[in-house]
């Protein structure tokens, strides 16, 4: 099911209603049950895995409260957790393999080829119950004893497709307190309105814009492809920070608040900033189980100081890379960002020294960060290195004239809406569109309800591409 | 060796590693209190203290950490186990 058919529209009416319903301490009924079917509605596949990682989660962690080889466990949980992730990310990856033997050995290997389906969510899922195990461990978490609120940690709806990646303690507190206020109903239906307008009118353009571009980067070099690039960071943008604003406003309608993944990233002054302030629930992650513990390590044990540091971030991006998927343009994104911020820690004195207070130079370093994670956008949205390559080649490849100096009236529009967008998400709304919205007069805010609501309805021109963020 | 001895020695040491001269430590700043304290400088002035006392922390413990107290306590608590 597609968040953005109606019949998620219905399947979260009729959950919330059921939830509202309920008695209070009941609540965990709907909440988990309606996770079960929303996986069973994508495969049964997605139903089987999520169900097998949340009973073995579940008796690891109550495990680790009365069994003192916590360590052991923790290790198998986290063996286990990797195993499911591996088997259905990375399985696939040796088809390939299997064909470059066969190509050798001069036989056709396809009968021995087997198809994995990425089961719907589990990049996620599998990152929230490694995190719910490290807690216990580390003495942050007791484990959890009610089944129905642990899964639903796990597999609560809004948060199933892409995130964000929740941490155990703040979501299972509030599951133990339910309750929900007038203004989680009204700022959780303008969480889905201001999400709905970036997927469906901000994104959908977008893509309809570019596209033509990427499919054809031969006659499409120079300029248009350059911005092309650059409208598809937006696009990322407006596409992964709109589907978290309807996961958060979908969440806000069973009372419940889910961390916020993004804040204002295209202001970045450095990849290092960007990185705090782009999907931050995976960034967090990634700093509190792999960065911290390793760099710490390293520096514990081999005084490493500031290549202890750089190590960290390489191995951290490179695992951010790969998290996405198994292929060479994954391992290409983290690389470039590994690599320039490694060049920015290694820098870090002499650009706080010459550069921290020059209107300038933060001018240029929002330009110096918005350029560099574009040109490793491009490896993102390759289907392969060839593909990004070929993107790359053309980027500096004005020997062809412009393609055409006519626009339609809507290219035209869309070229004026996108900046005009990213003024107001990015310094207008300094606090998020609930926040401002709350401070304008009612006059004003239904006027902008309905203008989202005609954008939204006018949409894209094609037919609504998937989340792109889905796809991990 | 007191904690107060303790944090007048890692004094000198944050205010190199942060690049921050007039930084002030006392016994309940965070991470939060001082911009320069990100996860970046940690591991090095986590290293940088454990240079200076020659002790060796649990990685453990390091992860625990959460203010300069925790962190003179972590360092008397070595000390201690290491005489």
């Amino acid at each position: 099911m597609e968040i953005t058919q109606v019949y998620f529209g219905l399947f979260l009416g009729i959950s919330v209603l059921l939830y509202h319903l309920m008695p209070a301490r009941s609540t965990w009924v709907v909440l988990m049950g309606s996770g079960l079917v929303f996986l069973a509605l994508s495969s049964f596949t997605a139903l089987w895995v999520a169900l097998d990682v949340i009973i073995i989660n579940y008796l690891i962690g109550i495990g680790q409260s009365s069994i003192r080889r916590k360590r052991t466990l923790l290790i198998s949980a986290i063996i286990i957790n990797l195993g499911f992730l591996g088997i259905f990310k990375y399985f696939n990856i040796l088809n390939k393999f299997t064909a470059s033997f066969g190509n050798w050995f001069d036989f056709d290997p396809s009968g021995l080829f087997i198809q994995l389906f990425l089961p719907l969510g589990i990049s996620y899922y599998i990152f929230q119950a490694i995190s719910y195990q490290i807690d216990i461990y580390r003495g942050k978490l007791l484990p959890e004893q009610h089944f129905g609120h642990f899964a639903s940690y796990l597999i609560f709806f809004p948060k199933l497709t892409a995130g964000p990646i929740e941490r155990p303690k703040g979501f299972l507190d509030q599951l133990k307190t339910p309750g929900i206020t007038y203004d989680d109903f009204s700022d959780g239906f303008r969480l889905l309105l201001w999400g709905f307008f970036k997927k469906m009118f901000i994104s959908g353009n977008i893509h309809f814009l570019i596209q033509p571009i990427f499919d054809d980067p031969e006659i499409h070099g120079g300029w248009p492809m350059i911005l092309a690039s650059c409208l598809y960071t937006i696009q990322i943008y407006a596409d992964f920070s709109g589907y978290t604003d309807i996961a958060l406003g979908s969440a806000r309608l069973f009372g419940i608040n889910l961390s916020q993944n993004f804040n204002r990233p295209l202001l970045s002054r450095s990849l290092t900033e960007f990185w705090r302030r782009w999907h931050i629930t995976l960034s967090n992650w990634v700093n509190d189980y792999i960065y911290q513990p390793l760099s710490l390590w390293l520096s514990i044990n081999f005084n490493t100081g500031k290549w202890g540091v750089l190590i960290a971030v390489l191995i951290s991006f490179m695992i951010i890379g790969v998290w996405h998927g198994a292929k060479w343009t994954f391992v290409a994104f983290g690389a470039v960002q590994a690599l320039i911020l490694a060049a920015e820690i290694v820098l870090i004195k002499t650009r706080k020294k010459h550069f921290a207070n020059k209107v300038g130079f933060r001018i240029a370093g929002i330009l110096f960060t918005f350029s560099v994670f574009t040109f490793s956008c491009l490896f993102f949205k390759g289907a392969s290195m060839d593909e990004s390559i070929s993107w790359i080649s053309s980027l500096v490849d004005f020997q062809n004239p412009l393609p055409r100096l006519t626009w339609s009236d809507r290219e035209v529009f869309i070229l004026l809406a996108v900046p005009t967008f990213l003024i107001i998400d990015h310094l207008i709304m300094k606090n998020g569109f609930v926040t401002w919205c709350k401070e304008q007069h009612p006059i004003i805010r239904w006027m902008v309800y309905g203008v989202l609501i005609y954008a939204v309805l006018a949409g894209p021109v094609t037919e609504v591409e998937p989340f792109i963020y889905e796809a991990y | 060796m007191t904690r107060e001895a303790i944090l007048k020695e890692i004094q000198p040491i944050f205010q190199e590693v942060l690049d921050n001269e007039s930084l002030e430590l006392k016994f309940e700043t965070s991470a939060y209190d001082v911009p320069e304290w990100d996860s970046l400088h940690h591991a090095m002035l986590i290293g940088s203290v454990r240079k200076h006392f020659g002790v060796k922390f649990p990685l453990k413990d390091v992860l625990d950490l959460k203010t300069v107290g925790d962190l003179c306590d972590l360092v008397l608590r070595v000390m201690a186990h290491s005489t």
